[in-house]
């Protein structure tokens, strides 16, 4: 018989760590807001709204990069 | 792959009169999402077109082509044809004459800034119009942004 060390579930299950508070672990801790996105999309939005026009080109730049990266070392350029 | 800061350096390097509109405008204005391609409106007259050749000749330009010809984008062509897929040496780009309704740069001139991306100034579609215009396409992948592109306004306005 197969015995896993941690709960087979979708359920999520509270953590007893205080620090963990406030900080949604699962989706329905992830209310959709006016348009749709959830609590990190807007994180995400409000991380590139402090960027320069610069630094925003450079992180797509970056994640074009990696993609392109990735593809190549499978196979899929 | 897509060298985005090296076709814009050659396009203002030839003095190209365009406003990036599309994807590339998105993540300038603060878009989270990413895309392949730099789309670019460009004015449609014979100087401009003139330059936009030399750049696009520097980048090693060919029409995307389901028959695989190597067919080059010439100024008359860019004066003629409205819409150029495009590969280059620094990947995909769409260049364009109008966006959704018939707009041209002129109409869209007012509704752009210009942006320092390094050391250059280019000249970068108003979310307000990006989201315009991805209303008008109303294609999936315009209808998938949208929400993106909304909370990015809200999010401005506050």
């Amino acid at each position: 018989m197969l015995c896993y060390s941690f709960t087979m579930s979708r359920a999520n299950h509270p953590s007893a760590d205080p620090e963990m508070d406030g900080i949604p672990t699962d989706f329905e801790q992830l209310p959709p807001a006016e348009h749709g996105l959830d609590w990190g999309d807007i994180l995400l939005i409000r991380e590139r709204l402090a960027m320069t026009p610069t630094e925003r080109l450079r992180a797509a730049q970056a994640l074009i990069n990696a993609a392109a990266r990735i593809r190549t070392q499978n196979g899929r350029a | 792959m897509l060298e985005l800061e090296g076709i814009l350096r050659v396009l203002v390097r030839h003095e190209v009169e365009f406003i990036v509109v599309g994807g590339i405008a998105a993540i300038l204005q603060g878009s989270p999402l990413t895309t392949d391609d730099l789309d670019v409106l460009y004015v449609p007259a014979a100087a401009n077109c003139a330059r936009l050749a030399e750049a696009l000749r520097e980048l090693g330009s060919r029409y995307l082509d389901p028959a695989g010809r190597s067919i080059e984008p010439t100024e008359a062509r860019l004066r003629d044809l409205k819409v150029h897929l495009l590969k280059t040496t620094l990947g995909r780009i769409d260049l364009l004459s109008y966006l959704g309704d018939d707009q041209v740069y002129p109409d869209l001139l007012g509704r752009s800034q210009v942006m320092e991306i390094e050391d250059l100034q280019v000249r970068v579609l108003d979310l307000d119009a990006i989201i315009e215009t991805k209303e008008q396409a109303d294609r999936p992948k315009d209808r998938y942004q949208l929400p993106f592109l909304r909370q990015l306004a809200e999010e401005l306005r506050r």
